[in-house]
């Protein structure tokens, strides 16, 4: 996992150049936007945990203990992007 | 000047009347002598009490009054031949043995028992000295007392009849008064404080048509005085005597002695509807003309339940109140815990009860409750202006059978601006249901006299609303039944084709084998904070054990005594995650069925493995 420490001056930067068309990958990055604008809120900064999880749909096939017998399939694997408030 | 009060076929036999029980002890209190009469039992004796209760249990043609309409109109009777039978063959199925079987049992009845319960009840001594007789109608009762009232005035013209009841409510009585000659007077609205002063009125050769509420014919045209708005203390009002229908079923074989007991008492803490009178449940015809709210004192009503008990040897008890006090919860169900009375009683409410309040219904004696769920779709519940949303529904559902409480619900369709979706989404829930207690029935709405639905026809798109067709085998042609008929046929524009409703008639026979074969489905979590195992039970092929820890649990117990948003859920558990994340959990619990969803409301569906709580 990997921690990176993000400004709202930054957030702004990308935001920018997104509108701007010179980046690659739109649509993931204004969804990286998005998120963090959502969780940070009025935060002059906040920190980016990236990690690697497992989906919600293998956590809970995972959390399943069948009564008869084992079973049921488990899905791909996703990059879950997890934001904290950095507390004051 | 004696006075006898009768309830004729086809009142349920199980229960003593409360009209009766009530004006009895009012009339006596009033100085009067009055009688009561439950000649429902005279009849199910005669005919047997399981083909009693079969007739007069189900909703569908009239035909109880169909069976008392010769009788009750002599040849004026618009059926003899019986082509009311044949014309709704198909929906009087739910009769014993083959149809002509059926038909056969049902006009044999017509023809042999009902004229030989008549002769019986003339015949019989009481009326000598009798000069009022008062007959209580609702729903299917109305043609036995006219046949029973025309047989008591052949052989005692001197008798005053008097009739009232639901089925004489607005302009029904009015126009029975006009129309039906067994009818001298009718009361209409509440008579406990017409019936004593009607009483007098006769007493002393007064106008009865004088009295608020009493009408009479006067040749081609009718007198009477406009009923008084309800304004009365229930508090004032006595103690309902049933010891004539305890003495009359014992005798006729129809209750031992011993099963006293096992009677539910009818007993009444309310009339009216507080939510009614603030948003009528469009569908609703209850309270036509006495909508506001009235309650009794929790002390008047825990005292009347004792004299009860004493009195009867009964500890059952049925609310006959439309909607639950909600003063009670604090004053009423924790006085009967505390007093340590062993009371079963059955309550009618609104849905929207939370888990601290069916706690306190619970261990206040309430093990029955009809809560008028109607539906587990929230556009069909805004439809029908219920107040309750389909998630509240459910969690009534899960909280009433942990505490142990029986539930009497169904689920109506037939609303205008329904969908096919919300019929869909219905069945589609259904199956993750099955651990909670199913409806007793399902079907189309009926279009009810005093509904919004029936007063407000163009509101609704309402194309065509006319009497129910099966009244016009049971009166006759100069009895307007615009005017006397509770249901009514009705089209209704952009309706659903009935095929949509199949797929949910089928989850709900479903839901209903899971529950009522063999052990009841069960799907139970136990927890301590950040660590969750529930265990699903419903379905033995796919059952199994769920094991959460940290946020995953947490956002379950989260929705366990409520429903709740993922908003509320992520703000309450003060969660790092996105609202987003929430919704996907709560996606991902709905999925393998372990909660409902409801918009943007999610509660979880397993109930706590450990009872008592």
């Amino acid at each position: 996992m990997d921690s990176v420490p993000v400004s709202r001056d930054d957030i702004d930067a990308l935001a920018q150049a997104l509108d701007a068309g010179t980046l690659p990958a739109t649509e993931l990055l204004r969804s990286l936007v998005a998120a963090i604008r959502e969780v940070s809120g009025d935060e002059e900064s906040v920190t980016v945990n990236v990690e690697v999880v497992g989906s919600l749909q293998e956590t809970f096939d995972a959390a399943f203990t069948p009564d008869p017998s084992p079973g049921g399939p488990a899905s791909g694997t996703q990059v879950h992007v997890t934001v904290h408030k950095i507390g004051r | 000047m004696r006075t006898v009060l009768v309830t004729m076929p086809f009142m349920g036999l199980d229960r003593p009347s409360i009209q009766l029980g009530l004006l009895k002890a009012i009339g006596e209190e009033h100085g009067f002598a009055v009688r009561t009469l439950h000649a429902n039992l005279d009849f199910a004796a005669r005919i047997g009490a399981d083909y009693y209760r079969t007739l007069a249990d189900r909703r569908g043609p009239p035909v109880g009054d169909w069976l008392f309409s010769v009788a009750a109109f002599g040849a004026q009777a618009p059926d003899p031949d019986g082509r009311l039978l044949d014309e709704f063959a198909g929906e009087l199925s739910f009769l014993a043995g083959t149809w002509p079987e059926a038909r056969d049992r049902l006009l044999r009845t017509r023809e042999h028992d009902v004229p030989a319960l008549l002769d019986s009840l003339v015949d019989s001594q009481m009326w000598d000295d009798v000069r009022v007789v008062g007959f209580s109608c609702t729903f299917q009762q109305n043609t036995a007392s006219f046949a029973l009232a025309r047989r008591l005035k052949q052989r005692y013209p001197h008798l005053v009849t008097v009739f009232g009841g639901a089925n004489f409510d607005g302009e029904m009585g009015l126009e029975l008064v006009r129309s039906v000659e067994s009818i001298d007077l009718a009361v209409t609205g509440e008579a406990d404080a017409s019936f004593p002063r009607l009483l007098r009125a006769l007493a002393t050769g007064a106008d009865p048509a004088t009295v608020p509420g009493v009408s009479r014919r006067a040749g081609d045209r009718l007198v009477s005085a406009a009923p008084e708005p309800p304004d009365g203390d229930l508090d004032d009002l006595p103690a309902p005597d049933y010891s004539e229908y305890f003495e009359r079923a014992e005798r006729l074989n129809l209750l031992p002695r011993a099963a006293h007991r096992e009677v539910w008492l009818p007993f009444e803490s309310a009339r009216g509807c507080w939510w009614g009178a603030k948003h009528h449940c469009t569908f609703c015809g209850l309270n036509g003309t006495a909508m506001r709210f009235r309650a009794k004192s929790p002390q008047r009503v825990l005292d009347e339940m004792a004299i009860l008990a004493r009195r009867y040897g009964s500890f059952r008890f049925e609310a006959v109140d439309n909607i639950l006090d909600m003063r009670y919860l604090k004053e009423l169900f924790p006085a009967i815990a505390d007093s340590a009375s062993d009371y079963q009683i059955f309550y009618e409410a609104k849905a929207n009860l939370t888990r601290a309040q069916l706690r306190v219904l619970a261990r206040g004696g309430v093990t029955h409750l009809q809560p008028g769920l109607e539906s587990l779709s929230s556009n069909v519940l805004r439809l029908m202006d219920k107040g309750v949303r389909a998630a509240q529904n459910v969690n009534l559902l899960r909280w009433a059978r942990y505490y142990g409480i029986d539930v009497a619900w169904s689920i109506l369709w037939g609303f205008p601006g329904e969908t096919a979706e919300d019929y869909a989404e219905q069945t589609a829930a259904a199956s993750h249901l099955i651990h909670l207690q199913p409806p007793e029935d399902s079907g189309r709405i009926w279009l009810e006299r005093f509904s919004p639905l029936y007063t407000e026809p163009e509101r609704f798109g309402l194309l065509r609303c006319e009497p129910e067709c099966s009244y016009r085998y049971v009166y006759p042609g100069e009895v307007d039944l615009d005017r006397i008929a509770y249901f009514f046929d009705y089209e209704v524009d952009g309706a659903l084709p009935e095929s949509t409703y199949e797929p949910l008639r089928r989850a709900l026979a479903a839901w209903t084998d899971a529950w009522r074969s063999g052990p009841q489905p069960a799907l139970t979590y136990w927890s301590v904070p950040g660590f969750l195992r529930i265990h699903d039970g419903r379905y033995p092929e796919r059952a199994g054990t769920y094991t959460f820890e940290g946020p995953l649990a947490d956002i379950y117990l989260a929705c366990t005594d409520r429903p709740a948003t993922a908003a509320a859920v992520r703000d309450r558990l003060r969660l790092g995650q996105p609202v987003g994340f929430v919704e996907e959990v709560f996606d991902e619990f709905q999925r393998r069925g372990l909660m409902f969803r409801d918009d943007k409301l999610a509660v979880a569906l397993a109930l706590p493995a450990v009872a008592g709580r």
